[in-house]
């Protein structure tokens, strides 16, 4: 038991050695070997753009634009999530019918469809959230139906000697024994959403972070552009790991 | 049959007269639930009509215009080159996720330590847009089916490498020991216990990323190719010929599936082969 302890600690620094590893090459490898600085910058010029980024004043039209995006789809996709898991879950037929379709829906191209709903409803927000919607909906819907399915008999049984309507019976005892894997789902739909809504605009956006990366790498703007990038791969590691410490709070918590 | 000793009992109704001895009509022998996986293709396609109708082929294109296109799309040649394209650059970029992908999840799979400190990272990069790191592939390593390849590859490796970790993880421990009272070498403990132990998550994790690679290439060619399915979709979207880009999805759409199904045929046999040889599962 001792060593697992002491384990724990050395993965804790040897990630920390890795990550700062990294970041110190990131800042001394593009002074050391890139002097053609047309392909990479250091570290710190990549720091000082986004710096300039708020300071101009410029990001935050690109960043309310990408968050609300990111929020909408993330709504939409938990919320139908759970709603469409949750019926599949209470109608077996129904989940045998569509379970082969939600193993292998990951392996659908869905961006290929960006440009059909492009096509569509025009260059606007629709699209992007759509997919973005697309790409978040099954992973909840997923978890949801498992995490459902894993509710063991003695829960039932209780429902039944308590006898709780259908709406109590949920929310005192289902939902509480599927809450971990729908909070997985969960997860899994902020890191997609996020993911959905960047490439779309990365694609083709009227505006937005990813829309900006695009914009600066077209333009040849090569220290704008790996701001813009560093700046996306913060925000999401940032919001990634408040969500997985939500989630280890409010478990430990119940 | 009553003259010799009385050992067994005679029913009380003659066994032709059973139901189990009546003829099944053939539409019970039938599992509905296989028939009604079929419906769902179905139910998609009668729902795109009437979107398409309800919107007007303005903005919209029916199944059978799709289609119609598909069709021609191979008929007449503007479609086969780019989709043979795109479909070889994403072999390519698989084959490397692949190799690197198994190598890099079995290393960091059989060294505890390691594994357990690099999965973080791991997570972490397959969380991001990986998109947006593209440009990245693009100014290192040009424009052409390097960068596309290179891309491919970074975005099919994550989820590979950490399927045949997590593999390696949830494998029961009784097994590497079981190798060891053999006697079994390194090398054997590795080909004869840990891969056949492994097998199920591996091939999922390869189809993972096959699906992912082929993504990837599909994203890059869409933001900055000449050449490939994905350029040819920007490319009809920015002329309006909406037929064009409605087929070359449902094309890509229909490549993915297939080679998609490839590997689910492979996952059943690895898991029918399991139960047949009795193995110990967790």
């Amino acid at each position: 038991m001792n060593r697992l302890a002491t384990r724990k600690h050395g993965v804790g620094t040897a990630r920390l050695f890795i990550v700062v590893g990294f970041l110190v090459l990131l800042e001394i490898g593009p002074r050391v070997w890139g002097s053609n600085s047309l392909a990479i910058v250091p570290l710190s010029v990549m720091v000082l753009q986004i710096v300039e980024f708020f300071s101009t004043g410029v990001i935050w039209r690109h960043l309310t634009a990408t968050g609300s995006m990111v929020l909408t789809a993330f709504l939409l996709a938990t919320t139908s999530g759970l709603a469409i898991g949750y019926a599949l879950w209470r109608n077996r037929r129904l989940s045998r019918m569509l379970n082969p379709y939600l193993t292998s829906y990951y392996a659908l191209p869905v961006f290929a469809f960006y440009p059909a709903l492009i096509g569509i409803f025009g260059v606007n927000r629709v699209p992007i959230i759509l997919i973005a919607w697309a790409w978040a909906v099954v992973a909840v819907i997923v978890n949801t139906v498992t995490g459902f399915s894993k509710i063991k008999d003695s829960h039932h049984k209780l429902t039944r000697v308590y006898r709780l309507n259908r709406w109590q019976a949920f929310r005192r005892v289902q939902f509480p024994a599927a809450a971990p894997f729908i909070f997985n789902g969960i997860k899994l739909a902020v890191t997609y959403s996020i993911i959905g809504v960047v490439a779309s605009e990365f694609i083709l956006a009227p505006e937005g972070l990813g829309w900006l990366v695009s914009f600066h790498y077209n333009n040849f703007g090569v220290s704008e552009m790996y701001g813009a990038i560093l700046l996306i791969v913060v925000l999401t590691m940032t919001i990634t790991t408040l969500v997985s410490a939500a989630e280890h709070r409010i478990r430990t918590a119940g | 049959m009553a003259n010799h000793e009385q050992t067994t009992v005679d029913p009380p109704v003659d066994e032709r007269a059973t139901v189990a001895a009546r003829p099944v009509p053939v539409w019970r022998k039938v599992r509905l639930d296989r028939l009604g996986a079929l419906v769902v293709p179905v139910i998609v396609f009668i729902a795109w009509q009437l979107a398409a109708m309800a919107v007007g082929d303005v903005a919209m294109v029916t199944p059978a215009a799709t289609v119609a296109a598909l069709i021609d799309g191979f008929t007449s040649g503007w479609l086969t080159p780019s989709l043979a394209i795109t479909v070889r650059v994403a072999a390519i970029a698989f084959a490397v996720a692949a190799v690197l992908g198994l190598w890099a999840g079995f290393v960091l799979g059989l060294g505890r330590f390691w594994g357990t400190v690099m999965e973080g990272p791991l997570l972490w990069v397959y969380s991001i847009p990986k998109v947006t790191l593209f440009p990245i592939f693009l100014l290192f390593l040009g424009l052409g089916d390097r960068s596309q390849v290179a891309f491919g590859a970074f975005h099919g490796f994550f989820p590979l490498t950490l399927f045949v970790l997590n593999g390696i993880k949830a494998m029961s421990p009784v097994y590497v020991k079981v190798g060891r009272v053999y006697g079994l070498g390194r090398w054997k403990t590795f080909s004869r216990v840990v891969v056949p132990a492994t097998l199920p998550s591996t091939v999922t994790g390869l189809r993972y990323c096959f699906s992912l690679a082929f993504l990837g290439v599909i994203l890059g060619e869409m933001f900055a190719a000449r050449q490939g399915a994905g350029h040819l979709l920007i490319q009809a979207m920015g002329l309006r010929q909406l037929e064009r880009v409605f087929a070359i999805a449902l094309a890509l759409v229909l490549v993915a599936l297939l080679v998609n199904a490839l590997f689910i045929v492979a996952e059943r046999t690895v898991a029918a082969r399991r139960g047949q040889t009795g193995a110990v599962t967790s």
